[in-house]
């Protein structure tokens, strides 16, 4: 059978993409092991060795820091930039992997598939992040996004989760179709899918002002600007984060966050830099209206994770700043921002999860005197809170700091006006969540009055609840006519642990800030299209 | 497989004067549907013969002009349509299934090198592409829309039902029939059925051989695929009075009923040649090419044999095993036999 | 003669993408949509491009949407879709819908237009869009997104089977899946004591899940109990 072709195989980095398989295998692993039929398999080793499979990741990713290539024949960048993105997901995956022990989500889905999603998406960001060549930003793409649909909607029994995934879904493949057909025209235009081939094409060519690649760079802003929830393409983010089961919402808005912006970072200030007159000015407009959008439609939530969800489309309009300046100094300030945003929405989720689990709903009204019976939980979203805000001492203030020294420094002051101004307004949300947390008396177990859980419709706020028989074997709070059903055995302490630490980075990372700042400079070195 | 037209279709071995191309288009049409009546004929006698009876024996001599009497009360037969019927799907379903089956029949190779026929070199097949099989699939995949629309525009329940099971047989057996192939498109290296012809010629060894397991899937797959027993459900006189054709009568039901027989025949040219070796007669290499295409002819009576007899022995499938059999065995096993086939070349 | 098809493909193509979006019926827009499908692959083919343009027709027209018009005519009713949404939120997608078509009309007015003249590039090597041609492009150049696209694949599938699986008898807070070990039933199950929810038949497990409606205890399902694996049967 001498007859058969052979083909020079590609040279393949082994070291180089390690992370990417450190991810690939744990989701196998992680699936197969799921099939076994001892609890302690699927209840503990599952989650443990997701962590492990995240961890070894993020450990791969520090080993090959100092690498600056490309791998597979150019279609992924090994550079600072992706590995940052590797890591801030991988923190990302491991946050919601704690919070995903003793939730009602993986015991729909099954534990090893659950997890198993969770490491694949894992490893789209990875791809997405690290992606040098317009087929592996979409096939990272889509790798992401597709397990994340379907993790919404694991919680199928209730109405809400299912109407999250499917409208995470409708609105993802609108957005995944606008970026693909983006891309498409771009290829048009320069006959290229290779980043640095397109930044090459764009230079010589002179395309800044050709229209089929002004029309694909605007495809493109569009399809990112839906996976990133920035406004105006952001109304399906509060309704998804709401519906979504927490953990699961926890992962959307860190990972997706990571590499929708960090691939913003890669495409714009790498590939597209030389149309950077036609899409700078389009993004900083996206920018603002996303911070101010997302600021004002944060006032009036009562649900947690509606609140989060519009301060999270502003917080994505504060890291596009970064973006829009194409500098040096920006790039920094984003990759800075966002790894700080995954602490700081970690931490606050982590509270979340517990009060959820105790109260059954996430209104703000769950964390009503949450000072006096979890002080520890308190000072973590107390943290959080106030790190998203903007703070000194916390690391959200020095983000900020840098964002508005890039904005300014890149000739877009009047973009860091209105991000001080957002910031002020957030200011009054995210300091009521604060208030109630250490004012409010605490409102006593199952007595949630129905005005405030009004997100939650009363049959989802008992499904979303483990009940639990207490000890005397009558089942336990059977409050008649719905409402919230308070649980005494929810499993509460990696959610604990998780606020501590992110509560904890989120401090000491504010006041000295010096280690993280000194690694997020490195960064630059993925972008050198920005220096010529 | 160079061409001398520069252009698109020149994958599609256009290189025959323009006359030759509509001669051989005419000639192919008019085989495939003189093939027709004479294994709708085939068919009948045998089945009779397994069943202990004559057969047709009364409309000319042995009851050879039986098919003919059948095709001619079909066509003068009244034209009718139910009321709630979708008119122009209801007519054009029918068409579609005709038209996807006879498209599939010139791309089977019934000869080798091109024969000289009066002066002038012509291949003998309608369609040489380098992506032969593909096209093969495609078409067969737009035929299972002539048995998915016929059943719903008919708007009645039971040609509804047939459809509706046409719709996920197809579907389902379309993989494994496809994954079975891999083997043979593996071990040859092209989709090019002519190809695939000659490298069994080569090897001097049928795919039947080394590809005894895709052969087996293929075949199965191709049974469900052209709907015949033991997985006619989309039919099942016994359940389903006709299936998805339960409305149609007359000219209409006539070009479903050509289809099916042209389906048949196709389905055993095409075991033939990627398996049996096509025009290839074993231990004589010498043989003169005008003995090819009755080579292929041959073979492809074998195959349709073997269908046949199937059809007089074994009982309908029940749908849920028709479906656990088709995703839960065959498909594993097509997958199974492309590995294993990936694994012996490469180790070759 | 490839001009005629270019038009006859790209016309029919517009026209049936049109009716995929105008035509009332779910069951005619998707048969809109299979036509245009159909049209694609015609460009395709005259775009030097057979493998994908049979591939098109292969995948598309023969697998996924005949699942479309499986379940268009199952499900669909002929009744047209509720138009979800308020005003303002149709205002705003009407919106989106004419700066995508302003944008791309820019995009190929501004370029394609020209193509319509040229002849098209001379130097296409005759294995062009072959599937060898187009096999070693995957395993070399685009080797990392090929491999991705499996596991991609993989996880679709994954997804589709944790949201179709059969959930029977899941409660929340409810293990469905037993040990061996566990099958050893806890005293006292099948008593009045159970009948009430006081003895807890899944070890590890929780008893009684509160229904919403009147905060009543139930049961979990019995095959349960018995240890019958009813999820690794629907696995």
């Amino acid at each position: 059978m001498s007859t058969l072709a052979v083909t020079e195989a590609p040279h393949i980095d082994w070291a180089g993409i390690s992370s990417l398989i450190a991810l690939f295998g744990g989701a196998v692993v992680v699936l197969l092991v799921g099939l076994l039929r001892a609890r302690f398999a699927r209840l503990t080793l599952v989650p443990v060795l997701t962590i492990v499979a995240f961890a070894a990741s993020i450990g791969l990713a520090i080993w090959q820091w100092d690498e600056d290539t490309s791998l597979m024949s150019g279609a992924l960048g090994l550079d600072p930039l992706a590995m940052i993105g590797v890591v801030g997901i991988g923190v990302a995956g491991i946050a919601a992997v704690l919070l995903s022990i003793g939730a009602t989500a993986p015991r729909e889905a099954a534990h090893g598939e659950y997890h198993a999603m969770m490491l694949v998406a894992a490893a789209g960001g990875a791809m997405f992040v690290g992606a040098e060549n317009l087929i592996t930003t979409f096939i990272g793409l889509e790798l992401l996004s597709i397990p994340l649909y379907v993790l919404a909607a694991t919680e199928l029994h209730r109405r809400r989760s299912l109407e999250s995934g499917l409208k995470y879904l409708i609105v993802g493949s609108v957005g995944s179709a606008t970026l693909l057909y983006g891309f498409a025209l771009i290829f048009g235009a320069t006959g290229s899918l290779d980043y640095a081939a397109i930044a090459d094409q764009v230079a010589a060519k002179g395309l800044g002002d050709d229209p089929l690649m002004l029309g694909g760079v605007a495809m493109v802003v569009v399809g990112l600007a839906f996976k990133s929830s920035v406004a105006p393409f952001h109304q399906w983010t509060p309704d998804v984060y709401e519906g979504a089961p927490t953990p699961v919402t926890a992962f959307m808005a860190t990972a997706t966050k990571v590499a929708a912006l960090i691939a913003f970072l890669r495409l714009f200030d790498g590939a597209l830099i030389g149309a950077s007159d036609a899409w700078g000015p389009a993004l900083a407009a996206l920018a603002s209206i996303a911070i101010i959008v997302g600021n004002v439609g944060a006032l009036g939530q009562s649900s947690m994770k509606r609140l989060l969800a519009f301060s999270s489309i502003a917080q994505a309009g504060y890291m596009l700043v970064g973006v829009v300046v194409a500098t040096k100094l920006g790039v920094q300030a984003t990759v800075f921002y966002v790894l700080t945003y995954v602490v700081m929405t970690a931490a606050a989720f982590a509270v979340i999860e517990a009060a959820e689990r105790e109260s059954g709903h996430d209104g703000i009204s769950a964390l009503a005197g949450l000072g006096r019976r979890r002080p520890l939980h308190a000072i973590a979203l107390t943290l959080s809170m106030l790190g998203l805000a903007g703070v000194p001492a916390t690391v959200g203030f020095v983000a900020k700091l840098r964002i508005v020294q890039a904005a300014v420094d890149g000739d877009y002051s009047w973009l860091a006006i209105v991000l001080v101004v957002g910031s002020m307004i957030s200011f009054v949300y995210y300091l009521r969540v604060v208030a109630r947390l250490w004012t409010d008396e605490p409102a006593g177990v199952a007595v949630a009055p129905q005005s405030q859980a009004v997100e939650v419709e009363a049959p989802e706020a008992v499904a979303t609840t483990t009940a639990v028989a207490d000890p005397k074997g009558l089942p336990a709070a059977a409050v008649p006519g719905g409402g919230a059903v308070v649980v005494t055995g929810a499993t509460i302490l990696p959610m604990t642990v998780l606020a501590v630490v992110a509560g904890a980075a989120i401090v000491v990372l504010g006041v000295i800030p010096g280690p993280l700042m000194t690694v997020v400079e490195d960064v630059a070195r993925a972008v050198p299209e920005l220096f010529r | 497989m160079t061409s001398v037209l520069a252009g698109p279709l020149s994958a599609i071995n256009y290189a025959e004067p323009w006359y030759v191309q509509i001669i051989k288009a005419l000639l192919i049409f008019a085989i495939g549907f003189s093939l027709v009546p004479l294994v709708l004929l085939y068919e009948r006698k045998l089945l009779g013969r397994f069943q202990g009876r004559p057969g047709p024996n009364r409309v000319g001599i042995y009851g050879s002009m039986q098919p003919l009497a059948d095709i001619g009360k079909l066509l003068f037969k009244e034209q009718f349509k139910p009321r709630g019927a979708i008119g122009w799907l209801f007519i054009a379903a029918p068409l579609i299934s005709m038209v996807a089956a006879l498209a599939t029949f010139p791309l089977i190779p019934f000869s080798g090198a091109p024969q000289e026929i009066l002066g002038t070199k012509v291949g003998l097949y309608g369609l040489d592409s380098d992506i032969g099989l593909l096209i093969f699939f495609a078409f067969s995949a737009i035929g299972s829309y002539g048995i998915l629309l016929g059943g719903w525009s008919s708007t009645s329940k039971y040609s509804f039902l047939g459809a509706m099971r046409g719709a996920a047989q197809l579907i389902s057996y379309e993989a494994a029939q496809g994954l079975a192939l891999l083997g043979v498109v593996m071990t040859t290296g092209s989709l090019s059925l002519s190809e695939i012809v000659d490298k069994q010629d080569h090897m001097g060894l049928w795919f039947l051989v080394p590809q005894i397991v895709g052969a087996f899937i293929f075949f199965v797959a191709t049974l469900a695929e052209i709907n015949r027993t033991p997985f006619d459900l989309l039919e099942a006189d016994s359940e389903l009075v006709g299936g998805f054709m339960t409305e149609y009568g007359g000219g209409r039901f006539a070009l479903y009923y050509v289809a099916e027989y042209v389906h048949l025949v196709v389905a055993g040219a095409m075991f033939s040649t990627l398996f049996l070796g096509g025009w290839n007669i074993p231990f004589w290499n010498g043989a003169p090419g005008f003995l090819d295409p009755f080579v292929v002819l041959a073979k492809t009576l074998v195959i349709v044999s073997i269908i046949i007899w199937i059809r007089a022995t074994l009982p309908r499938l029940r749908y849920d095993q028709l479906m656990s059999f088709g995703w839960k065995i065959l498909l594993p096993l097509a997958t199974l036999n492309a590995l294993v086939t990936a694994i012996v070349l490469v180790a070759l | 003669m490839d001009e005629i098809l270019f038009f006859v493909a790209g016309i029919a193509a517009i026209v049936a993408a049109a009716g995929t979006v105008f035509l009332r019926n779910p069951f005619y827009a998707v048969l809109s949509l299979v036509v245009h499908l159909l049209s694609l692959s015609m460009l395709f083919l005259l775009l030097y491009a057979q493998f994908v343009a049979v591939v098109q027709v292969m995948v598309y027209v023969g697998a996924v949407m005949v699942l479309y018009v499986f379940v268009n005519a199952y499900v669909g009713g002929g009744s047209e879709p509720e138009g979800g949404g308020g005003p303002s939120l149709r205002m705003f997608s009407y919106a989106i819908a004419i700066t995508l078509i302003v944008t791309i009309g820019i995009a190929v007015l501004g370029t394609g237009l020209q193509a319509i003249d040229g002849s098209g590039p001379d130097d296409i090597p005759a294995s062009f869009g072959s599937p060898g041609e187009i096999g070693k492009l995957l395993l070399t150049k685009f080797l990392l997104p090929f491999e991705a696209a499996s596991f991609l694949l993989l996880v679709a599938a994954i997804g589709a089977v944790v949201l179709a699986r059969r959930r029977r008898g899941v409660l929340p807070g409810e293990e469905r899946m037993v040990a061996a070990l566990d099958l050893l039933a806890p005293t006292g199950t099948g008593s009045m004591r159970e009948g009430v929810g006081a003895i807890n038949p899944t070890p590890g497990g929780f008893s009684a899940r509160i229904t919403p409606s009147t905060g009543a205890g139930t049961l979990p399902a019995s095959d349960d109990r018995t240890g019958d694996d009813s999820e690794g049967g629907s696995r």
